[in-house]
């Protein structure tokens, strides 16, 4: 039986050793406190506190030098003692999976998350190529987009002219790798635990749903979070490259090998123990 | 503890069991004690002693506040006031109950008969408890013998160079440093005992990640304090130097650094503030499961995320330093570190919710308290995300918004699970059941007037309102939000006393609990309540986090899912 | 804040009623009922879109709810947007969790007949796990780039060559001034041109201390900074709009720090240059006043306070060589009226207890002469 609180009343001792009560520490602490108001009353008082706190401490050493001192408290009898824990009478309700295992953590089968690692990078890296491609068409510079992802967190940028945005900018280009990387890491790690919580159709809720949501709250807050993005995104291209980056990375995903957790397996086949097979 | 039959037993008066014991006798049981349950009740006693005391306090600050212009107490007064307001409900409120909860709980959560070092125990108790009172004691000896001043008015957390000789004369900060560093002695002691308690005191098949949450909350917590309160203790040193030796560490007229015990202040008291909002945590995690009647979800990420706070708010606390003009990296630096303190804290909002989720929800008052917990403790964790963004700090910090964020993590988040907590251990202390229908009306009446007091103060804040004045001007439309925080007081007041009222009549009439009122899980609720000295005839054995629950359900045994 | 706009008109109109009940005559915002309308129509304006550039609105208009939701300056301005979105998103999220919560307390609860039955024991769910983890940590990361956009942004501003320079110092309780490029030293009210679209007027603010910490907060203009002895802070300011705004001190900085008030008066250009000008003014000796001005060069008054071309050359109390030109004593205790002069020269500490200038302990007829003398001080 786990917790062996029900044992019959014979094993128990008769008497339990505790500390004994000892004034000691109390008299040192009181000593103490007397030993620093000397400070902000009277010298005296210092004194009397040294004095104080010496004898408690000496008091307290005594206490548990040479050996602790006990006392050996009786032990209650039984009418007195806790009530053994009575088998509920109730009756516990179980999730319904189709499977053995009624109590498990849900679900019991995942993605990898390193499949989300993979397709955060795949998405970042197709949005990339996208945005870049429309930095190239539509004003013949690289650094443009990335420049303009920059401006959230570069002030410089946040001001810039157009001219100036679509020169090069090492500060911008740290900044926007840094900030597109993470980004794209992240929201592939959400897919790759998410994705299976969605209801059918998850290539409609991956690839266009939730682009859409996230474009739609940067739509509302662009202003606040990138004004120079803001003021120049071409919508259009921008819903396309957030859907781009849905698609892959919810595909990347999808296609990864579910593994299941070994969180329902017995704690012997966790830990992987040897044994006998048990024979019905 | 090893009980060897060579040491010297103190024999055991057994008249005393048979007869009424005197009150000189149950005095002297008690001031002799060692028992981690009598220490802790007389840490929560004592904490909620000093919490009638200053929220009185606080009541006058609030009637002065109600109205513009009001003269109701003259302004050094009115500084004092909030200076021994926030001192004592941080050093001697929050920091003892916390210590008293931790002493009652954490022995027979985890099956032991006591305390690592029951007689540190008592000491740590008893110089919290002087230190507490050399600080109120400041009321009548601080005029020293230069003649100036009384209580101290420096502010709780005394900036440099307001507390140096030149600006502070007499003694009161001197009272100030010298009454939190003895105290601080104390919560030094009770964490290492803490420490040192869980570590090797768990009882057989109690293995780390099967101890009661509260138990691990605890621990992060005993840690924090052991590594944050030193700081605090070096400055207070240095400024006790620099006012009784001249020295001239934060005195700027001889070219000392003001910002130096800033960073030494917040060094320790921003991670405090964790110390004081993590066993909130460690109680809400307690109560919610029994009373949803699920074990908590996601117990791994709880303990994860309750490590990585105590880890992350030790880098945080330039972030009530904004104002101070770092430069614009520190700023930034500091405003990440502070937001990332939000994910663990986000994560357990979460699991608390996932715990709730699909559970049959009990609202006894306990579980109440820790339902307003949940919300008010939101509340409290945006504010904070708002105060970490370091530009709307500039306007924020130092202001009535600042006032009641930090009352929303205080009382909102801290007390209102204190409270849960009494309501929820009161009957293994005890042996009675609290009032369920007082506590009822002292959980609404409560909730209203906390609400109704900080609630405004939000607004007070963004209209400009900077904390710590003593009266306003008509016209800066802060009137409105200052009366009816005023009002909120009222209500607050009453709740406290159906909570006294509750207290003393369930003593005096309340109902039995029986040893598992509740129908919990964790061992404390295997004993008697209240416990006997030994809490545990035997040593109990578990094999997981529920052993109660494997008793209960043998067919269901959580062991064999963990 | 649309509750707190609905409601000023209505605050503004009881102001009376409560000015009467006032321990002194401390009403030190000019407004009076025929300005109501006006602030109400500017309120909507400021309402309307920050960085209305309002220009060439009346100069006495008093701002007096210093709210920091209608920011008047280009720093607030900056602190305000991130502000918004801050809120924004906290705001959000509160209503997801928050509804989250009500739905689990209100469905989950135990209903009757559910005695004895416990509900299905779930442990967790490393998905949803990972989930609010990941989802909290894109959220920071986004706030944290506009944080250190914003931060930068108005920390590291440059500023124009020629804006205007300002020197601060903090005193245990009141603000003294200087303009270093004019020569001028004030206190308590700070005077600067308003900023317009075409030409740009910010001004650079040094701040120090002379004795604790203290704090310069103008919420419509700019964040707070602190003034730190033994350090020197600089901020700007770059309002849109004239008037006159009202900032604390926000730091505490012992007894009187309620009542270290800040007024900040923006003006035209031209009504700066005019300003600037009749400072600089050499005092005129008005005849008239030269008992009190014996009086006052022969009591300890010149130890503390300066008058600018006289032997008074104090350091520690407030420059009086215009003092008669701010509307207000004693950094915002009082407004300026001889009535109030009187009171203050007799006893500071009846309007100010605990304020650091003694009581002269002057007699009503030496405390007439010396407010006649004070009263030249134009």
């Amino acid at each position: 039986m786990p917790g062996n609180e029900t044992k019959p009343s014979s094993e128990t001792p008769t008497h339990i050793a505790l500390p004994a009560p000892t004034m000691w520490p109390m008299v040192t602490a009181f000593g103490i406190t007397l030993l620093v108001t000397g400070l902000v009353t009277n010298l005296a008082v210092s004194v009397v506190g040294l004095v104080v706190a010496l004898v408690g401490a000496v008091g307290w050493w005594r206490d548990v030098l040479p050996a602790d001192r006990h006392e050996h408290v009786p032990v209650v009898p039984p009418s007195e003692r806790a009530q053994p824990v009575q088998v509920a009478a109730g009756r516990v309700e179980h999730l319904k999976l189709g499977q053995a295992g009624h109590r498990v953590r849900v679900p019991a089968e995942i993605h990898p998350y390193s499949s989300g690692l993979k397709a955060g990078i795949a998405g970042g890296a197709v949005m990339a190529v996208l945005a870049l491609g429309y930095g190239l068409i539509r004003h013949g510079s690289l650094w443009y987009p990335i420049n303009l992802l920059s401006a959230a967190a570069v002030p410089t940028l946040a001001t810039a002219t157009t001219e100036q945005l679509r020169a090069f900018s090492s500060t911008g280009l740290a900044v926007g790798i840094f900030a597109h990387g993470v980004v794209s890491l992240l929201v592939g790690f959400v897919y790759a635990v998410m994705v299976p919580m969605f209801p059918r159709r998850g290539w409609l809720w991956a690839g266009i749903v939730l682009p859409l949501f996230w474009t739609g709250l940067f739509y509302g807050t662009s202003k606040f979070i990138n004004p120079a993005l803001a003021g120049r995104v071409d919508w259009p291209w921008f819903v396309v490259c957030q859907i781009a980056f849905g698609m892959v990375t919810g595909y990347v995903v999808a296609r990864s090998e579910r593994i299941e957790t070994r969180q329902t397996w017995p704690l012997a086949a966790r830990i992987g123990i040897e044994s006998q097979e048990e024979r019905e | 503890m090893p009980a060897s039959s060579l040491n010297p037993a103190v024999p055991i008066p057994q008249a005393a069991a048979a007869e009424r014991p005197s009150i000189p006798s149950i005095l002297h049981e008690w001031v002799t004690t060692t028992d981690h349950k009598r220490l802790g009740l007389m840490y929560i006693m004592a904490g909620l002693l000093f919490f009638v005391i200053s929220g009185c306090m606080a009541a006058l600050i609030r009637v002065q506040l109600a109205f513009p212009n009001n003269d109701f107490l003259p302004p050094q007064m009115f500084n004092r006031m909030f200076t021994m307001h926030g001192t004592a409900m941080v050093f001697l409120v929050g920091m003892p109950i916390i210590a008293g909860l931790m002493n009652y709980l954490v022995p027979l959560m985890i099956g032991a008969r006591d305390m690592a070092f029951p007689r540190l125990n008592a000491f740590g108790f008893w110089i919290f408890l002087f230190g507490g009172g050399l600080l109120y004691f400041s009321y009548l000896a601080a005029p020293g013998l230069s003649g100036a001043g009384s209580a101290p008015d420096v502010g709780w957390f005394a900036y440099s160079p307001l507390t140096g000789k030149a600006f502070s004369r007499g003694h009161s900060t001197d009272y100030w440093i010298l009454s939190i560093m003895i105290s601080g002695i104390g919560s030094i002691a009770s964490a290492i005992n803490v420490i040192v308690t869980v570590i090797t005191m768990r009882c057989r098949g109690m293995t780390l990640m099967k101890m009661p949450m509260f138990v691990w909350i605890v621990l992060v917590v005993a840690y924090l304090i052991v590594i944050v309160l030193p700081p605090l203790t070096a400055a207070q040193i240095m400024l006790l130097l620099d006012r009784f030796l001249g020295a001239k560490f934060f005195d700027t007229q001889a070219g000392g650094s003001a910002v130096l015990w800033q960073h030494f202040f917040w060094i320790f008291g921003h991670p405090e503030v964790y110390v004081l909002i993590l066993p909130g945590f460690a109680v809400a995690t307690e109560i919610i499961p029994v009373f949803s009647r699920k074990p908590i979800f996601g117990y791994a990420v709880m303990v994860g995320a309750s490590v990585m706070i105590g880890f992350i708010s030790l880098g945080v606390w330039a972030h009530h330093m904004f104002t101070i003009g770092m430069s614009a990296m520190s700023n930034t630096f500091f405003a990440t570190s502070t937001m990332l303190v939000g994910i663990p804290t986000g994560i357990k909002l979460f699991n608390w919710l996932g715990t709730m989720w699909g559970g049959k929800i009990r609202f006894k008052t306990p579980m109440l308290f820790c339902v307003a917990f949940l919300f008010q403790f939101l509340c409290a964790g945006l504010t904070g995300i708002m105060l970490a963004v370091a530009p709307f700090d500039w306007q924020l910090s130092d202001s009535y918004f600042v006032v009641a964020h930090f009352h929303y993590v205080l009382i909102g988040g801290l007390l209102f699970t204190i409270f849960g907590a009494i309501y929820y251990w009161f009957p293994k202390a005890t042996g009675k059941l609290l009032s369920e229908k007082l506590g009822k009306w002292h959980f609404w009446v409560f909730l209203i007037g906390f609400n109704l007091t900080f609630g405004p103060l939000h607004i007070a804040g963004i209209l400009g309102m900077p904390r710590r004045i003593y009266t306003y001007d008509v016209g800066r439309g802060w009137d409105v939000w200052n009366l009816l925080a005023s009002i909120g007081v009222i209500f607050q007041a009453v709740g406290i006393l159906f909570f006294v009222g509750n207290i003393l009549w369930s003593l005096w009439k309340g109902k039995k609990a029986g040893d598992d009122p509740w129908d919990a899980w964790t061992l404390e609720w295997s004993t008697t309540s209240p416990p006997p000295p030994y809490n545990f005839e035997v040593l109990p054995e578990v094999r997981s986090r529920r052993p109660l629950w494997d008793l209960k359900h043998p067919t269901d045994p959580d062991w064999k899912y963990e | 804040m649309g509750a707190a706009r609905r409601r000023k008109p209505k605050i503004l109109r009881r102001e009376g009623i409560r000015a009467a009940r006032a321990t002194f005559p401390l009403t030190q915002n000019h407004v009076n009922p025929a300005r109501i309308s006006k602030l109400k129509r500017l309120g909507l304006v400021v309402a309307g879109g920050t960085g209305s550039w309002a220009f060439g609105a009346d100069s006495a208009q008093v701002h007096s709810i210093a709210n920091i939701f209608k920011p008047l300056s280009a720093p607030a301005e900056a602190v305000y947007e991130i502000s918004l979105l801050a809120l924004l998103v906290c705001a959000g999220i509160f209503l997801v969790v928050g509804s989250l919560l009500a739905y689990a307390v209100v469905k989950f609860r135990s209903r009757p007949g559910d005695e004895g039955t416990e509900p299905p024991q779930i442990y967790g769910s490393n998905q949803l796990e990972m989930a609010w983890t990941a989802i909290p940590i894109l959220i920071v990361f986004v706030l944290v780039l506009v944080t250190a956009r914003t931060t930068a942004d108005v920390q590291n501003h440059p500023l124009p060559e020629d804006s205007l320079k300002v020197r601060v110092v903090g005193h245990q309780w009141w603000w003294e001034i200087h303009y270093p490029d004019h020569g001028v030293i004030t206190a308590n009210e700070l005077h600067i041109p308003v900023s317009s679209r075409d030409q740009r007027r910010p001004t650079a603010l040094r701040l120090e201390s002379a004795d604790v910490i203290h704090s310069f907060w103008v919420p419509q203009l700019a964040g707070k900074t602190d003034l730190i002895p033994n350090r020197a802070n600089d901020m700007w300011v770059e309002p849109y709009q004239t008037g006159t705004f009202l900032g604390n001190c926000a730091e505490y900085c012992g007894t009187q720090h309620a009542k270290m008030l800040l007024r900040v008066v923006v003006e035209t250009p031209e009504e700066f240059a005019r300003w600037i000008a009749s400072q600089k003014a050499p005092v005129v000796q008005d005849s008239s006043a030269q008992a009190g001005r014996d009086l006052f060069f022969n009591t300890s008054c010149v130890n503390c306070h300066r008058i600018s071309g006289t032997a008074a050359e104090g350091v520690f109390g407030p420059d009086l060589t215009r003092l008669m030109s701010r509307s207000t004593l004693a950094a915002g205790a009082a407004s300026n009226t001889p009535e109030n002069l009187r009171l203050w020269v007799q006893n500071p500490h009846t309007i100010k207890p605990g304020c650091l200038m003694p009581d002269m302990q002057l007699n009503p007829a030496e405390v007439e002469k010396i407010v006649a003398y004070l009263l030249t001080l134009k």
